[in-house]
Order: structure tokens, then sequence, then C-alpha cells
């Protein structure tokens, strides 16, 4: 009989420490996983690279990007020292884009995270408590979901003083149902498992098995789900910018800088193709990144 | 099979109610309510506003509102626009065709295309086809469809000369057909080629599902021929999930058609919508909101009811 270590018997921090490692190793796993995926590490380095120049665009633009020339509109790129040429007004737009990138990629990341937190916490309350409470907010869910998004969007858009604010809760409040129906999914098979019952055995309250057992469980899916919100919602922020009903001029986001676009686009294109580029790729980018997420959290398919 | 569609239908009602109901509570909150197109009028007096508020039932409590305004729809009378008096319903009757149409030719592109590209790319997994359709189909997703109708104009009205850059036929010429159809294709095409992104993702992965499956094992066992067992077998079933996107997309479609229209300068009620919000039209608004909730609210009804037809095994659930 060997004196040390009973099994089964280990300290609180030996499990602690046990625990760590699993996690960590769990994480370089996916780490490995996503980088592996070619098309998810470019995209995110494409989104990380776009979110520097966006933050760091007061000293990387050339040019004050609302200062209008009524001298040089309509120059065109390479004109002047016009990198991407001057719009309507005589403005940078290669100023203009790096600025609006700021406007653009803070709504959609807000945006994003108003979705998941709203969705996850009423996801698990339908989840977990059912009942009254899940019919109510399913059939909000549903009602929601019925209404076309941008006719909504725009109605609210134009009661409200459409702000940097404002548009970011209208579209953060308006994307929120995906998330609560996945998480109100996972918290239904989870509740059932055997870690829950024996978490409640020891004595966890509701609060304490919702936020700290049953939705940390569901962080993968919801992570994903983040990532592919913040590409819808710097969509729906470029229609409603370009639609008029967005952010305002003279602030520029990369939807409002198409506003006027229809009338001098025949004759002045490379105003209206550099802004859609940067929407594309940003768009594009969490798209990519948000598959290669999915596929790498996911464990079922495996690390080979 | 009656059963379960009667069910459903009741299921709707509820929703129907909440969305009419989201939808009028709305239009109340807006800023100066639906008087505020008259406060704007410096000839009106206060007794002139206290009048108009009488006439369109204004002073009445909101819930007497709700209820006159809800059976009024129920009887297809939709209101009248507050800013030209004329009725609602006919207001969006003149625009609905032109809607219908852009809608009508782009589903049928997407529906065409996006099947297609989707089981090619499905059997022909892995290939370079399957490798530029998927992501095609994902640049097409990330692609605003505001600026891909620009790009569109740009090289095909700008450049080639090709189409024209906008509205839905020549202004003074009278009716041609080509006319008509050189106008449509640009706004359609726009619209179509968005949704063939997400019909051929869709596609390829139901495709691919079933080809999982043990019953397709099963024919290859047998000794089916290949073209036997994609006909027979995998299509039959793959192409099943796909009527109840047929359905989902409403709500999507709505969306784009309505920028898409922009673009274009295409007359339907995508424009009328936003050209109410411009003059704070609220009855219009309201039924443009309304139809076109319900409108998706019957395609996901309709898409659960298909299902039911065409796959047994959900009725009986």
């Amino acid at each position: 009989m060997r004196p040390t270590a009973t099994p089964g018997k280990t300290t609180q921090d030996e499990r602690r420490a046990a625990y760590a490692e699993g996690a960590r190793r769990n994480r370089s796993i996916v780490w490995a996983k996503f980088r592996r995926n070619r098309l998810a590490s470019v995209s995110a380095i494409v989104v990380i690279t776009l979110v520097l120049l966006a933050i760091f665009a007061p000293w990387v633009a050339p040019r004050d990007p609302l200062y209008i020339d009524m001298a040089q509109k309509f120059a065109k790129p390479g004109e002047a020292g016009f990198l991407l040429g001057a719009d309507e007004l005589g403005r940078d737009i290669l100023s203009r884009l790096l600025h609006a990138g700021q406007v653009s990629l803070s709504v959609g990341l807000m945006t994003a995270l108003i979705a998941v937190l709203v969705g996850s916490i009423l996801g698990a309350l339908a989840g977990y408590y059912g009942g009254a409470i899940d019919a109510v907010i399913m059939r909000l869910v549903d009602i929601l979901l019925s209404m076309p998004t941008i006719f909504l969007l725009l109605a609210l858009a134009a009661f409200l003083k459409p702000t940097l604010f404002t548009i970011t809760l209208i579209i953060g409040l308006n994307s929120w149902m995906s998330v609560a129906r996945m998480v109100r999914g996972q918290i239904l098979s989870l509740k059932q498992q055997e870690f829950i019952l024996a978490a409640r055995a020891m004595g966890a309250n509701d609060r304490r098995l919702i936020f700290r057992q049953l939705l940390p469980n569901a962080f993968a899916p919801v992570l994903v789900a983040a990532t592919l919100n913040v590409a819808t919602a710097i969509l729906l922020e470029s229609s409603l910018s370009y639609l008029g009903f967005g952010i305002q001029p003279p602030t520029a986001s990369w939807g409002n800088m198409l506003n006027n676009a229809q009338t001098y686009v025949l004759y002045a294109p490379w105003v209206a193709v550099y802004p859609g580029i940067m929407i594309t790729l940003t768009v594009l980018g969490f798209n990519f990144a948000g598959d290669g997420l999915r596929d790498a959290l996911d464990p079922r398919l495996s690390a080979a | 099979m009656l059963q379960y569609i009667l069910r459903r239908l009741l299921q709707a009602v509820p929703m129907l109610i909440g969305i009419s109901f989201a939808a009028f509570v709305l239009m109340r909150l807006a800023p100066g309510g639906p008087m505020a197109i008259y406060a704007q009028n410096p000839n009106m007096s206060e007794a002139d506003m206290r009048r108009i508020e009488r006439i369109l039932g204004l002073d009445q409590p909101i819930h007497i509102q709700y209820l006159k305004w809800a059976a009024g729809m129920a009887t297809g009378n939709m209101g009248y626009s507050y800013r030209t008096g004329r009725s609602v319903g006919e207001v969006i009757r003149e625009r609905v065709a032109a809607t219908v149409q852009l809608m009508a030719f782009a589903y049928l592109i997407a529906i065409a295309l996006g099947i297609t590209t989707g089981i090619v790319s499905a059997i022909r997994r892995h290939s370079i086809f399957d490798y530029c359709a998927t992501t095609g189909a994902m640049i097409g997703l990330s692609v605003p469809t505001f600026w891909f109708g620009l790009m569109v104009i740009i090289v095909f009205a700008g450049m080639l000369r090709w189409i024209p850059s906008g509205g839905i036929a020549t202004l003074g010429a009278p009716f041609s057909l080509y006319d008509r159809f050189i106008h449509l294709i640009g706004p359609a095409a726009v619209l179509g080629l968005w949704m063939t992104a997400t019909w051929s993702r869709y596609t390829r992965s139901s495709v691919l599902e079933v080809t999982g499956q043990d019953y397709i094992r099963t024919a290859r066992a047998k000794g089916l021929r290949s073209r036997t067992i994609l006909l027979r077998h995998t299509l039959r079933n793959a192409l099943i999930p796909l009527v109840t996107l047929a359905g989902l997309e409403f709500r999507n479609l709505f969306g784009g058609a309505l920028v898409t229209e922009t673009v274009f300068s295409w007359p339907g009620i995508g424009r009328l919508y936003l050209d109410s919000l411009n003059y704070q039209d609220y009855s219009v608004i309201l039924g443009l909101l309304l139809m076109t909730s319900v409108l998706v609210l019957a395609g996901s009804l309709l898409a659960d009811i298909l299902y039911a037809v065409v796959d047994p095994r959900i009725r009986l659930r």
C-alpha cells in the first residue's frame, strides 16, 4: 500500500490547476485549428488590419476628411495628391474611407455586443424557466422575425434622431433574436445534463446555475454568432446610411459616402467604387473568420 | 393534414395581432405623432388641428383607435394618406405590380441559378467549381446590394450601354415588352444574384446531407447507375427542404427589393415606403409595414404547410 495521494482525493488547488491546464490545452487546440484554416487566418488578419487602420485613422489619413475644396471637385484617383480621388465636394476619399471605418466598425462591434447580451440573457431565461416566460420571449422573437428588418429599422431611424448611438441601439435591438433562439436550444439540452443536477445538489441557486454553469457552456456557438453578427450589422448600417436614414453627413460612414452616388456614378465612378470595396472586405472578413471559428470550435471535426 | 393546416393557421392569429399592435404603437410613438405633417403648415390654427384630429379619430383613447384601425384593416380599409388624402390601399396598389414583377424575376433567377450551382457544387465536392461557387456565394452574401447595383449601373449602363440606368420604362415612349424587359433585367439580376448565394449554399448542404444517408449507400450497393441514384434518390430527397426556403426568404426579399428599387429608381413599394418616411405619411408607412409583415408571416406559414405536404413525417408530430 502506497501511503501517498489517496486516489479520488485531490485538494481544491490541484483540481483548479488541472482544470486550468485542460482549458489551456483546449484553447490551444482551437487556436491551432483556426490557424490551419488559411481562409480564416487571412480574414482575421484583414479584419485586424482594418480595425487598426480605423483606430489610427487620424494619423494615417493624409488629409482632413471633412475639408471641402470645391476646386478639386471630382479629382481623379492619383490627381493632385488624392490617392483615391476626391468626392463631389473635393474631399479626400482615402481619408474619408479611413475615418468612416471608425463609424462602421464600431457600429458593427457594439451591435454584436448588444445582440449577444440581450440574446443570451433572454434565450437563457426562456430555456431555463420554460412555461410562460418562454412563451412570451419566443413570441416576441417570432414577431420581430416577421417584420422585414430594413422596413422596421427605417421606421425607427426616421422617428429617432439618427446618431451613432441610436443607430447602434436600433440595429442591436433587432439582431438578438437568432442568438436567443440558439442559446435557448443550448440551455434546453444542457440543463438535462448531470453536472447541472450536481450543481443544484450543491445548493446553487437559479442565477448561479444560469450565469456560472449554463451560459459558459454555450460560449462557443455564441462567439461564432457574435462574429457573424458583426458582418450583418455592418451591412445593415451601410444600407441605412446609404438610404439617408443612418449616420448623417458630414460624418462619413461607408454607407453614406454612397448617398448621392446615383447622380454622378456615371461620370465619377471612383467615388462609388471604394466605399463598397471596404464594406465587402470587412463583411467578408468577419464572415470567413466566423465560419473558421465555427469549424475550429466544433469538437466533432478532428484537429487532424 | 387538414387538421395540421388548421392548427398552423390558428397559431398565426395571435402573431398577427401582435405584429399589428406592435406596428400601430410604433407609429403612435413617432415624434409629433400622426399630426406632425399638419403642424408644419403655418396657416393651421389650433382649432383646425383639433378638428382634423377629431375627423381622423385621433382624439380617442389609443386602444379604441387600435380597434377601429384593426377593424378597418380586416375589412380592407387601410385608412387615408395624411399627405394626399387618398386611400392607402389605392396608393399601395399602384406600386405593387412593379415590385411583384421585380421580385418574381429575381426569384426565378435565384432559384434556377442557385439550385443548379448548389447541386453541381455538392456532386463535385472539393473541385475547382465547388471552390469558386462557395467562395462566390460567400462574396455574394458580403457585398452590399446597393453597391452591387451601382457597379452594375457603372458597367452595363455607363460603359457598355446595354441597359438603362434606372426606371421602369422609357419616358414618353409607347409601351413595348422589349423596353420593359431591358429596364427590368438590371434590378432583377442584382436582387436575384444576391439571393442566388443563399439558394446555392442551402442546396449544396442539403444535397451533401442526403448523400451521406444510408439509403444512398444501399442504392449504390444494389448496383444502380449513379445517374439513377442522383435523380431518383438524392435529388428527390435533397430538394424537399428547399420548399421551406422559398417561404422563409420573404423577409430578406422585401429588404433587398427596397434597396434595389432605390438604386434603380424602380417605382415599387420600397420607394413608396421611403417617400412616405420622408413626408411623415404615417398611415401609408403603417399600411406598408403591416402588409410586408403579414406577407412574411404568410411566407413562413406556407413554408410549414408545403413542407408537411411533401414530407409526411412532419404532419405526425
